[in-house]
């Protein structure tokens, strides 16, 4: 059975076995997509915030009407939701303690010490910047570059042509710059 | 990024493609396009940001902790699917029978103006409701449990 499918039986019948497929299904991607808007070291709010979003599908399943695709629509609640959390939450940048710092980015053995520390001054920067972007951003970003998912990917679960993802990426990638360099922050 | 020259969004492209940043292929673009650059060196910072972290998974409590949250939704479930069909045969069997009954069977006469008819109505009707809806698992949504958690209604 397919998504709506599944989501028309679990209607019908309340049954939670079709509930249950369906979080099989999307957990993994919604959990991303959550994290990818809450940003690095907020991994336990984005899984209680992928719980709340799975609860509320339940309760709403009955304003499915199959008019988008299952996965839109979950996926926009999921989006949502992690956006509300930012609002709400007083949000901080986690604390990254000096052995985590000494460990990001990946270390090469060639560098000395100061390159190290360098490397990760600039990937805690980067971090922090890739903060202050807007969500849309941020998330593409985040998906990207972090999760390692592709464009088609990435367009799957934004509901989004691959042309306009592509587009995010960029005007993103320059939104960053444009904060790194405000900060000082050059590539090294 | 329709505004873009196509070297630029040549750039662009190649950009996703590949893990580097940099090219002998791009160089004298990369030396006159300050867009470019700053495409070239933001992917740049954001592959090595995250190339020693971990893409997260969710935990392995994910899925008993949602069913704990959503138990007290399942016990009661919509009246849907055999539930109400059950359910329908099981109004239209004990109005039959009622019906049958009431004919074939002299009633004791009640005096409605005792004092505890009243009484017994009261307790009756819900107990009578509360039996039906254990019964047959329904309930009204606007009248169904809600689970712990922030995510409003």
């Amino acid at each position: 059975m397919d998504d709506a499918q599944l989501a028309r039986e679990l209607q019908r019948s309340g049954d939670p076995a079709h509930f249950e497929q369906l979080v099989e299904r999307h957990r993994g991607a919604v959990f991303r997509l959550i994290l990818s808007i809450l940003g690095s070291g907020r991994e336990g709010a984005a899984e209680e915030l992928t719980q709340d979003v799975f609860v509320k599908v339940y309760r709403r399943i009955g304003q499915f009407r199959g008019e988008a695709k299952f996965s839109s629509w979950l996926y926009r609640i999921a989006y949502n939701q992690a956006v509300s959390y930012r609002s709400r939450a007083r949000f901080r940048l986690p604390h990254y303690g000096e052995e985590v710092l000494a460990m990001t980015p990946s270390e090469r053995p060639q560098d000395d010490p100061h390159q190290r520390a360098t490397r990760a001054e600039i990937a805690s920067a980067v971090k922090d910047c890739l903060d202050q972007l807007p969500h849309l951003y941020r998330s593409v970003l985040n998906l990207y570059y972090w999760m390692g998912m592709t464009v088609p990917e990435i367009g799957q679960t934004i509901s989004a042509p691959d042309g306009t993802v592509k587009s995010y990426l960029y005007r993103g990638r320059a939104r960053l710059q444009k904060l790194l360099d405000e900060k000082g922050i050059h590539h090294v | 990024m329709s505004e873009l020259s196509r070297e630029c969004e040549d750039f662009a492209g190649w950009l996703l493609e590949s893990t580097e940043s940099e090219s002998p292929a791009w160089r004298d673009h990369l030396e006159r396009c300050k867009g470019c650059r700053a495409q070239a060196d933001a992917h740049s910072m954001l592959t090595s940001a995250f190339a020693a972290e971990p893409v997260p998974e969710l935990s392995d409590a994910f899925e008993s902790r949602l069913a704990r949250r959503l138990a007290p939704e399942l016990e009661i479930r919509p009246l849907a699917g055999w539930r109400r069909a059950a359910m329908v045969a099981y109004i239209v069997v004990s109005l039959i029978l009622l019906g049958w009954s009431l004919r074939a069977v002299e009633l004791p006469t009640i005096d409605l103006s005792a004092p505890w008819v009243p009484v017994a109505a009261l307790v009756a009707v819900p107990l009578s409701l509360m039996l039906a809806i254990r019964v047959s698992g329904w309930l009204p949504a606007g009248l169904r449990p809600r689970g712990p958690g922030i995510v409003a209604a």
